[in-house]
């Protein structure tokens, strides 16, 4: 599911609120059947959700590795932890070549894609993610957009705000437009990608 | 033509302990040139960025500005020479507001003025109609009119990244080149179309920029000619098109 539209229209703030961040004055946020509305954000995590909030959020002094590990702080299976970990630096061979560095000395891009790397960790039910392509190459942009249908693909639910509104569109089963904090248009990914009006405020048609 | 070119790196390398972020790039910025910079993530373009504009010192090669060496000048040295640059992770004065974020590029001077209107912030309330009138013409170009009197440190990230482009727009004087650091990343596609329109009518004014992106639309539209680096190294350079379909630059960074 895909949360596009200007910038400054509310999108980060509406997964702020989601993972705690920002205070819910009115409504409800539900997951799963259960009200989490104003739960504290560790309280979301063990709650299967991973968060990926927009911009860099490694630690920088720890490694790639401790990073990684990291993700997994709440499981108990430290076999399958380890497996995790090795298959992830096997997928985004970035993180293999630096498992050893400190994440802050990575570029950027490669610290978003250790962020992804990270939630994937936790083996979510759901992940969040604030612009997962911010500042990555098209072919780590392609990387990431496949790896998110993957997840989709083995059950895991998958909710993200992105500029790169195209690509979230075709991958997305559903998603919403949100302007100066409202909602402006929802359907699904390919009725929006086809919509003359969305395509041309929000996304770059000319 | 002949003309020197505005900028350019010849052979400039970095290194970082055992890791050379940049090795031995060499290109060239002709004046009112715009010439992108692409590559996979890592690939030390900002890290060039940085040596261009003297936040980090080249450990060897050399960088010219209008012929004349720069690579030992300090970064307000290189700044006082007419180039701008905007960050990855964006610097807007995060005590005024978004209007005066854009009032104070203006009504620059040099960097000591502007520390010093920057710390005495009642010199604003002066009625500078010009910039005044300059700074909401910008700000509503790029969106941002509505939060005019917003702190500029309550905009989401995607407007820091449209506030730090005009205030580079807004800079008096005018900075002959200008170092764009993914300037549309994160920014909303339709406003990146108009960013780009704003790049074109700057150079129709006589600047040249020297463009990172990884928006291959920025990229395909505007510039004149592209530089690819991967892993620090200079691995292809030409027109757009051509560049687009090397088959060393698909590997690397388009990965089809």
């Amino acid at each position: 599911m895909s949360i596009i539209g200007p910038n400054g229209a509310g999108k980060s703030t509406v997964l702020r609120a989601l993972y705690g961040k920002a205070i819910v004055r009115s409504g409800r946020i539900r997951f799963q059947g259960e009200d989490i509305t104003g739960l504290r954000t560790h309280g979301i995590c063990r709650r299967g959700i991973a968060l990926a909030p927009q911009g860099r959020s490694v630690f920088p002094y720890m490694s790639v590795r401790e990073n990684l590990e990291l993700g997994a702080y709440i499981r108990r299976d430290r076999a399958a932890v380890r497996t995790d970990s090795m298959e992830l630096c096997r997928r985004f061979p970035v993180l293999n070549e630096k498992q050893g560095m400190p994440a802050g000395a990575l570029s950027g891009g490669e610290q978003q894609i250790l962020e992804l790397a990270r939630c994937l960790m936790l083996r979510p039910s759901m992940i969040v993610m604030d612009e997962p392509s911010l500042g990555l190459s098209p072919r780590a942009v392609a990387m990431v957009f496949e790896t998110l249908v993957e997840m989709r693909a083995t059950g895991v639910t998958i909710l993200i705000v992105e500029q790169n509104a195209k690509q979230a569109l075709r991958i997305s089963d559903r998603a919403y437009v949100l302007e100066l904090g409202r909602n402006r248009y929802e359907g699904t990914g390919e009725s929006l990608l086809n919509n003359v009006d969305v395509r041309k405020l929000y996304l770059g048609g000319r | 033509m002949g003309e020197i070119p505005i900028l350019e790196l010849r052979e400039v390398t970095k290194r970082f302990g055992g890791i050379t972020a940049v090795d031995r790039v060499s290109l060239k910025v002709p004046a009112n040139g715009i010439i992108g910079l692409i590559g996979p993530n890592g690939s030390g373009k900002s890290v060039t960025f940085d040596c261009i504009m003297g936040l980090l010192q080249a450990d060897a090669g050399d960088i010219l500005l209008k012929g004349e060496s720069i690579r030992a000048l300090s970064a307000d040295g290189i700044g006082r020479r007419g180039i701008g640059r905007t960050f990855q992770v964006c610097r807007v004065l995060h005590g005024m507001t978004v209007l005066e974020n854009l009032m104070v590029m203006t009504q620059a001077r040099g960097l000591g003025e502007n520390l010093a209107l920057v710390f005495r912030r009642r010199l604003l309330g002066r009625s500078d109609a010009y910039a005044r009138r300059k700074a909401l013409a910008l700000l509503d170009d790029v969106g941002l009119r509505l939060w005019q009197d917003e702190l500029a440190s309550n905009l989401s990230y995607g407007q820091q990244k449209l506030l730090s482009f005009a205030a580079i727009l807004a800079a008096e004087p005018a900075p002959e080149l200008i170092l764009l650091d993914e300037i549309a990343a994160g920014v909303n596609p339709t406003m990146v179309n108009s960013l780009v329109d704003y790049i074109r009518n700057y150079r129709a004014r006589g600047r040249a920029f020297l463009i990172i992106e990884h928006d291959m639309k920025v990229i395909m539209n505007i510039c004149d000619e592209v530089v690819v680096l991967d892993h620090g190294r200079l691995i292809a350079h030409g027109a757009p098109r051509h560049v687009q379909e090397d088959p060393r630059v698909i590997e690397a960074y388009f990965g089809r």
